[in-house]
């Protein structure tokens, strides 16, 4: 009897207005993303010019707290951890979170404050001062010009080349972003307990 | 202009997503809410959703500079035919055997994604080890 009831109400959860409008909604967000990634990739007359991809490449550093949510959402989507939490902890863990975010957003932000064009180039990543930071950052030149987005060497690029030139997490550097991520997904994010909450 | 378009649909698809997770999070439905949903599809028959997944969120920001088939303009269209292959196949498996949850599966697929997003999509890719 009570996992007939238990079944009829979940099985009208899964149906609710709430879950339709997840599954238009998600629906919508991939087609209108996969289609502009399609015209911008097939239309255009050089396939590196700007998809939505290079985009979100190019996001990093000043939004690389996306790559750290990343690592939560991973953990929130495929490996949900079942907590007991009381309402003040839950909002006290939702704050830290977003108080990590902040920071990341602010160092982010000044690191691509500090960005400088390669025909300017006086500031290297050799140059900061602390050198812990040094092995996490690289100083990458995007060609801005015909072939737009194609990576060049910083060393060597053509005068009147237009080139726009930025530092940015090494891929190391953001690995362990994300593993950060999954380990703050796995230890500190609130998540809800899933069947506990039906019925 | 294309830019433009990019950037702006982005900012309202992200947008979009974050209200409708905050509208559906404060709700009494515990079965609504974005990761819930997309976890139970994974769980089923979409199990190709932790592979997109890795290989997505490798193509964006783990792009290594070997890739494995490098084409002739560096566009990477091998790489991205070969993920949408590999997402067809595991549609395909999964529509046909209807599997039960697995985490191992899941941790596998997520891993496989990472890697082939690594080496085969990737958009930092300048030295190939096979050049078609």
């Amino acid at each position: 009897m009570f996992s007939e009831e238990r079944k009829r109400v979940s099985h009208g959860y899964r149906n609710s207005k709430g879950v339709k409008l997840v599954k238009q909604g998600l629906l919508a967000v991939v087609l209108l993303l996969v289609v502009i990634d399609f015209v911008a990739f097939f239309t255009l007359k050089h396939r590196l010019m700007p998809t939505v991809s290079r985009e979100v490449l190019h996001s990093v550093p000043a939004f690389l707290c996306m790559v750290w949510i990343a690592g939560i959402a991973t953990v929130s989507v495929f490996f949900p951890q079942e907590r007991d939490l009381s309402n003040a902890t839950r909002v006290l863990r939702q704050f830290l979170t977003f108080a990590v975010i902040g920071a990341m957003l602010w160092g982010g932000l000044t690191l691509e404050s500090h960005s400088k064009s390669c025909h300017e180039g006086q500031l290297r990543v050799d140059d900061i001062e602390w050198s812990w930071v040094r092995p996490m950052l690289i100083m990458e030149c995007i060609k801005t010009g015909k072939d737009n987005y194609r990576e060049v060497d910083c060393n060597n690029v053509p005068a009147g080349e237009e080139c726009r030139t930025k530092f940015n997490l090494t891929v190391p550097s953001k690995i362990l972003l994300y593993l950060f991520g999954i380990a703050w997904g796995v230890f500190v994010w609130p998540q809800r307990k899933y069947e506990e909450s039906v019925g | 202009m294309l830019e433009k378009i990019i950037v702006i649909s982005l900012a309202l698809a992200i947008a979009f997503l974050v209200v409708l997770d905050i509208v559906l999070g404060t709700n009494r439905n515990p079965k609504d809410d974005i990761t819930v949903y997309i976890n139970g599809l994974s769980n089923g028959k979409l199990i190709l959703i932790p592979y997109a997944w890795g290989v997505v969120m490798a193509h964006l920001y783990f792009g290594s500079k070997y890739m494995l088939f490098q084409d002739y303009d560096d566009s990477n269209l091998y790489g991205m035919i070969g993920a949408v292959v590999i997402v067809g196949i595991l549609g395909f498996i999964g529509w046909k055997r209807k599997p039960k949850p697995n985490n191992v599966r899941t941790l596998a697929l997520l891993l496989f994604g990472l890697i082939y997003g690594h080496f085969c999509w990737t958009m930092h890719g300048s030295i190939g080890l096979f050049n078609i």
